[in-house]
């Protein structure tokens, strides 16, 4: 039954093989196996606790493997050099906190780290490289302003511009938009699905909206208790079935007439009761 | 646009470096007065030659030379010192209120020294910065210890109630050795306050290149430093190695706090008003950070020690009392201007 997807992909950088990831005794991703597609969006969806975050720090080697390995570009990532990995990969973790006083340009300015050395200080290229990450994420017109002034969804802008000036071609992010109002969340999905579409980056986030990963996912991950239960297209693998088998939801999936995506409507039973009586006393 | 934002950046970079030589300017002009003044005035011309064209004879000149100038060395370099090593603690436990003091160094560093005197008469300035380093070092390590025992481990709060307890019951031991041996308190009584009196030129060349050198490793560090500061997480993913860059700047912080300890004593207020100050002033980027710091560090220390040498001419007050009078209302003013922003 467990279809999952070690499929050899040849174009894929980034690959989990065998992973086991642990907190301690406690043991959170067991034995693991996941290549991420090059130049596409991959959502990680399950419930809280299922191991997503965790699998995602792995694979930023922010959090070193118990067993197994993380591999990019065909090499052990953790025998990498950790800066010329972050050339690579820019990883954001889940709610950032810029220190006090940090000014948006200054925050941006600190992707810049990986590509600087004692002997080479800041040039014009690191400077471009701000600038652009900074008109993409739309930061640009309050680059002046501290970080801490900021809304939520601007604050979380500004982090995205921050990765995307480590100019890598993977990057890894963790809950992106929680916390944020829906039309903030729409608009930074938009701008990961331009990075990946545009500028041909590869994208790996976890999310807690399913109707959102479905919407821009290009590959969905779909996790429980440490392993990946399905992964694949959004269409085929996110279901009725799929849902109960790893959320616990119940919940119906309908195809959006307009554009195709998947939606999930679960249900709400109390809600629903409502509606039938509402129904009942108008006839 | 893009046109405004570069000038509006080079324009910012141009008023931070003429803040710093300003800063420069002052320090300098400090360190002059410093010399000048004290049970003794002496005119700035005096000081001048004392300087630039020394003559034995000279009462005046051997003065200066003698007590003025390894003192006046002592405030700048051991402001400069407490100065970093609280902007580095802030910034690599993002939590603002961490300082030698709060962290329990400047009290492990003198319980250290005052135990090493009661039990072993060690008094020898060779080894008393080791000594204190060694006595910052197990101080910090039982505050985190603490920390790491509770369900919330490494905080903003945590560390600071741990770090007072552990300040709290280490000026406790020092207070029960030094009062049980009434002859070595004497000559640690005036020390334990904070004091920049007493010492030769020799006491300080054993020391002054351990301080000149954390100083300068704090200043290439500092671009590291501004990365930690955002979180070990982004830290980590911008390709810091974020578990040995702790290491290294605890080394760098034991190292300047202990020698600081060893020839003035423990010091407060300094390490923790002086970074506060200057992130007022510079923001967030520890490449401005470090270095204003270990100038206003320097500037303030010499203004406090030459209130210390003039309030109740001829005689002095400990240096420490006078940071501690200054500096404890100072800081409560800046909790309150931070509040009302």
């Amino acid at each position: 039954m467990k279809n999952i997807n070690t499929t050899p992909d040849s174009s894929s950088r980034l690959k989990a093989s065998k992973l086991t990831a642990a907190y301690g005794d406690k043991v959170i991703v067991d034995n693991l196996n996941l290549s991420i597609p090059s130049k596409k969006i991959t959502a990680l969806i399950g419930p809280n606790g299922c191991g997503k975050s965790t699998l995602l720090k792995s694979l930023a080697r922010v959090l070193p493997p118990t067993d197994g390995s993380i591999i990019l570009d065909g090499k052990n990532i953790l025998s990498h050099k950790t800066q010329a990995v972050a050339r690579k990969l820019g990883f954001l973790p889940q709610g950032p906190v810029a220190p006090e006083g940090l000014t948006v340009k200054e925050l941006v300015s600190q992707g810049r780290f990986p590509h600087q050395s004692l002997f080479r200080q800041w040039t014009s290229a690191d400077e471009q490289a701000v600038l652009d990450a900074m008109s993409v994420a739309k930061v640009d017109v309050f680059s002046e302003l501290y970080v801490d002034q900021l809304s939520g969804g601007q604050r979380q802008r500004c982090w995205i511009a921050m990765v995307l000036a480590q100019q890598t071609e993977i990057v890894l992010l963790d809950e992106p938009t929680t916390f944020l109002d829906l039309k903030i969340q729409v608009e930074l999905m938009d701008l990961l699905a331009t990075l990946t579409h545009e500028m041909g980056r590869t994208l790996v986030v976890v999310l807690h909206e399913l109707n959102l990963a479905t919407a821009y996912a290009d590959y969905l991950v779909m996790m429980k208790d440490g392993e990946v239960l399905h992964a694949g297209d959004p269409v085929t693998i996110f279901t009725q079935k799929t849902l109960k088998q790893v959320f616990d939801l119940d919940a119906d999936v309908i195809i959006d007439g307009n554009t195709g995506h998947c939606l999930c409507v679960p249900h709400y039973r109390y809600a629903n009761k409502k509606q039938k009586r509402l129904k009942k006393q108008a006839c | 646009m893009l046109a405004a934002s570069l000038a509006n950046n080079s324009s910012l970079k141009w008023a931070s470096a003429i803040g710093i030589f300003v800063l420069l300017c002052l320090c300098a002009l400090l360190f002059m007065l410093h010399l000048s003044v004290g049970s003794k005035s002496l005119g700035f011309d005096t000081v001048f030659n004392a300087l630039f064209n020394f003559d034995p004879l000279q009462f005046d000149h051997v003065i200066i030379s003698q007590l003025r100038v390894p003192r006046a060395i002592i405030a700048v370099m051991v402001g400069s010192s407490l100065a970093v090593a609280g902007a580095i603690m802030q910034g690599v436990t993002r939590n603002p209120l961490a300082s030698p003091s709060i962290l329990g160094m400047l009290s492990g560093a003198s319980f250290a020294i005052v135990i090493s005197l009661s039990l072993f008469g060690i008094s020898s300035p060779i080894y008393t910065p080791w000594i204190a380093a060694i006595g910052a070092l197990f101080a910090v390590v039982i505050v985190f210890l603490i920390c790491l025992s509770t369900s919330k481990g490494i905080n903003s709060l945590n560390l600071t109630l741990s770090g007072a307890m552990v300040s709290a019951f280490l000026a406790a031991i020092t207070s029960l050795f030094s009062l049980l041996d009434e002859e070595n308190y004497d000559q640690v009584r005036v020390w334990l306050t904070g004091s920049l009196a007493g010492n030769n030129m020799e006491d300080i060349t054993l020391i002054l290149p351990w301080m000149c050198g954390a100083l300068f490793i704090s200043i290439l560090y500092c671009q590291k430093i501004t990365v930690l500061a955002m979180g070990d997480q982004v830290a980590h993913g911008l390709g810091i190695k974020t578990t040995r860059l702790k290491f290294e700047l605890l080394a760098v912080v034991v190292t300047l706090t202990a020698c600081s300890v060893a020839i003035a004593g423990p010091m407060g207020f300094v390490g923790l008003v002086v970074p506060h100050i200057v992130r007022l002033i510079v923001g967030s980027d520890y490449r401005w950070i470090i270095p204003s710091s270990a100038l206003i560090g320097a500037i303030f220390l010499l203004a406090v020690d030459i209130a210390a040498r003039t309030i109740i001419r001829p005689e002095e007050i400990a240096t420490g009392v006078i940071t501690a009078m200054i500096g404890a209302p100072l800081f409560v003013y800046l909790i309150k201007m931070k509040s009302a922003q």
